[in-house]
């Protein structure tokens, strides 16, 4: 008798299960999740190809628009890549071999979690089939992503992510359809920042960093290159991601005095430090700061308090015509200046817009055609007149500048060289009296 | 008569577990690699719940230490990653996971209660930042590449993984062992003074279902290109097989089967289709099936289907 029940429970179960699985296939048939929206064309299409049949082009991208990682979605490449679509198609697509296609974006919410994300990049390159794929956010989300993206011969450029340590992959040939497009460390910040130190004549340095790979990996170049311009590294201090006291820090480092703090950390670790150097009247000749610092709400937090403090990054509305101009139209769309990146922003679109014209080079939206066309052509964006990979990285060259300072609440590049907007200033001022800053508010 | 039908009845059932083997064995072959992508979640998160179910189902000491043990095993396949054979690292993993389950149950299995549930929750932090300090002051670097092996080779070796954790949770929930471990879910005192060495089969059962954690760590691991320690020990590991196990029922090892299944695809389905009301609908289907489901889906099903069979036969 009991064998009987189970036996029917079983059945009934199945098919219970038949239902709860086809009943969201059978509503969810109604609803997709995809945007739309175009840009402009160039007139350097490859037009000896035959055009392609579709009608649009449809680029997936796993995202996170909700969980720990939605800020840079809704501030950082999210933006730039709703902003270029809308300019794509209201210029009438994309040109590939004469024929215009607009661009469909289908975004899925990743949640911030990399299984997630890494199923839903594979769902979208081989259930959904869309025509090309673009990044999660952060280095780790992204370093899984390239190896997802080059099993599938999908390009890949990188967005908010991007780390040495993926160069030894790159360098094996593993990844071929991988760009990285975010500048950072080694190639890139340290030794311009090394290079301003050692013109503006700083002797001694204190270096504060968070124990992620961030941290990790720019304190370490930080001493290639730091001590290769004659600076020495007098404080090396790892700090937790949930650090809620930087006093005991702040001090150590003080008694050393150093001319300059380098805080490699994200914006939680950046803005404590802050306040506790403020707090203590903890003066140096020059304070670096790490993600977050190139941020413009950033400089509105602390106010006058910014002057003279500088960040990894970077660009400026004053590096060119055309970033200025990038600058008013991302804040008009964005409807707030608050939260542009004088970091990432600028090489978000450039990357776009250099995407798009190796489509159109290409004349084909074949993955290997277009990747070549990337690894070997040099195209003009809004960053670079010249702008070009050099084994699959931006070449520096490409940048519009590595080390930003706030100048009146102005973000500058202070690079040595020609990307430079305006002169550092060294050492920075004092910290403003309590009244006058409004930090911690 | 009554032994005849309990034959047949259960010839079927082997018979349909013989093609879902079947059928699960032979998919690679016929499929896309995105199905075989979500099955491989899917049964990651099978054998993540069948292993919590094995000890803390009949035990009730709810462990949340299943992201150490999976954490474990993706370290071992980080760490030892073009050193030995795929294979190998998965059974180093398994071997791992079990030692330091062992060591960690001998030492808090005495505790009870809300207590060893934070206990095992600590345990993950905890571990989560010895691997981070070690990592930081030894090897200078927060996270490791591990060698990637392809999709189908990932499959089958969690298919493999998931076929044993099945075998050996039935095997337990079997024997007398099993019903020591219930007996001392349901009163511990009279399952030590009836002569159930109490500790040693806690102990015992918690290490044994921390071998298959720990193996799924270190094939999953495989999937990563790159991990951290807060890849590795992310505490949703931990609480997603609960849920899971909660979802599917726990009276029978096809619940949790089920729960992990359903979570995962009706999941998947609700973010790609409906991103905006994705947590609403399971947030409201979590708690209905707290208030309306106590032993799951699966308990479900069984008593509505009770229900259909007793007011069949009520007019005979």
């Amino acid at each position: 008798m009991r064998q009987r029940i189970r036996w029917g429970s079983l059945v009934f179960t199945f098919l219970l299960l038949v239902a709860l699985v086809s009943l969201p296939i059978m509503v969810g048939c109604a609803g997709d999740d995809a945007t739309t929206t175009t840009a402009g064309g160039t007139e350097t299409s490859d037009t000896s190809m035959a055009p392609p049949e579709q009608d649009k082009i449809i680029i997936g991208a796993a995202r996170p628009v909700s969980g720990v990682n939605s800020f840079f979605e809704e501030n950082a490449f999210g933006p730039a890549y709703k902003l270029w679509v809308q300019d794509v198609n209201a210029a009438g697509g994309i040109n590939v071999a004469g024929k215009m296609l607009p661009v469909e974006m289908k975004v899925y919410d990743d949640q911030s979690d990399l299984d997630t994300s890494m199923r839903l990049l594979t769902k979208l390159m081989e259930e959904d089939k869309v025509d090309f794929v673009f990044p999660p956010t952060s280095t780790a989300f992204l370093f899984a992503a390239a190896g997802v993206a080059n099993a599938h011969n999908y390009i890949l450029m990188s967005a908010e992510g991007g780390a040495t340590t993926l160069e030894k992959e790159m360098e094996k040939g593993d990844l071929p359809y991988y760009f990285q497009a975010l500048s950072y460390s080694n190639h890139d910040q340290m030794p311009a920042f090394a290079e301003i130190l050692n013109e503006a004549g700083a002797k001694t340095a204190a270096v504060v960093y968070l124990d992620d790979l961030h941290g990790i990996e720019y304190q370490a170049q930080a001493a290639v290159f730091l001590s290769g311009a004659g600076v020495e590294i007098v404080s090396n201090v790892a700090i937790p991601g949930d650090i809620k006291d930087m006093s005991s820090i702040i001090k150590q480092i003080q008694e050393r005095n150093p001319d300059v703090v380098a805080f490699f950390a994200y914006p939680p670790q950046n803005i404590l430090a802050m306040q506790t150097m403020i707090q203590l009247n903890y003066n140096p000749k020059a304070v670096l700061l790490g993600p977050g610092g190139s941020f413009q709400f950033f400089a509105n937090i602390f106010g006058p308090a910014m002057e003279g403090v500088m960040f990894e990054g970077a660009w400026s509305v004053n590096s060119s015509p055309e970033a200025k101009a990038y600058y008013d139209k991302l804040a008009d769309f964005m409807g707030t200046t608050d939260n542009i990146d004088f970091w990432g922003a600028i090489i978000y679109r450039a990357e776009l817009e250099f995407f798009q014209q190796a489509i159109e080079k290409a004349g084909t939206l074949d993955q290997d055609k277009i990747a070549e066309v990337m690894r070997t052509e040099h195209f003009p964006t809004v960053m670079s007149p010249d702008t070009f990979f050099t084994n699959g990285i931006f070449d520096v060259s490409s940048y519009s500048g590595q080390i930003g300072q706030w100048q009146n609440g102005v973000a500058e590049v202070i690079d040595v060289g020609d990307k430079r907007t305006a002169a550092p200033i060294y050492p920075k001022p004092s910290w403003p009296a309590p009244t006058e800053t409004t930090a911690g508010q | 008569m009554k032994t005849i039908r309990m034959t047949r009845n259960r010839g079927i059932t082997l018979g349909l577990l013989l093609i879902a083997f079947l059928i699960l064995a032979f998919l690679p072959q016929v499929t896309s690699g995105y199905v075989i992508t979500l099955l491989i979640d899917i049964l990651k998160f099978a054998i993540l719940t069948v292993a919590w179910v094995v000890f803390s189902g009949p035990s009730g000491y709810m462990s949340l230490a299943t992201a150490a043990f999976y954490g474990l095993g993706f370290y071992i396949a980080a760490v030892f990653s073009g050193t030995f054979p795929f294979p190998v690292l998965v059974i180093m993993a398994g071997a791992v996971a079990f030692v330091v389950a062992l060591g960690v149950g001998a030492l808090t299995l005495r505790l009870r209660g809300v207590y060893f549930a934070i206990f095992t929750f600590a345990l993950v932090l905890l571990v989560q930042n010895v691997v981070l300090e070690i990592e930081r002051v030894v090897t200078e670097t927060r996270g490791r590449f591990v060698d990637t092996v392809s999709t189908e080779g990932v499959y089958y070796a969690i298919f493999i993984v998931f076929v044993l954790t099945m075998l050996t949770a039935v095997l337990i929930r079997r024997s007398r062992y099993g019903l020591a471990l219930q007996s001392i879910g349901e009163y511990e005192e009279a399952a030590a003074h009836s002569g159930i060495n109490v500790v040693r089969t806690k102990v015992l059962t918690f290490a044994v279902s921390a071998i298959f954690m720990g193996m799924a760590g270190a094939v999953i691991a495989t999937r990563r290109t790159y991990i951290d320690p807060y890849i590795a020990f992310n505490l949703n590991t931990s609480f997603l097989p609960v849920l899971m196990a909660m979802f599917g029922g726990m009276t029978n090892l096809a619940g949790p089967v089920i729960g992990a299944a359903l979570f995962t695809y009706i999941g998947e389905i609700l973010l790609t289709r409906f991103p905006d009301l994705y947590m609403l609908i399971f947030g409201v289907v979590l708690i209905l099936a707290i208030l309306f489901m106590p032993n799951g889906v699966l308990g479900l099903a069984q008593r509505v289907w009770r229900k259909i069979r007793g007011g069949r036969r009520a007019p005979a």
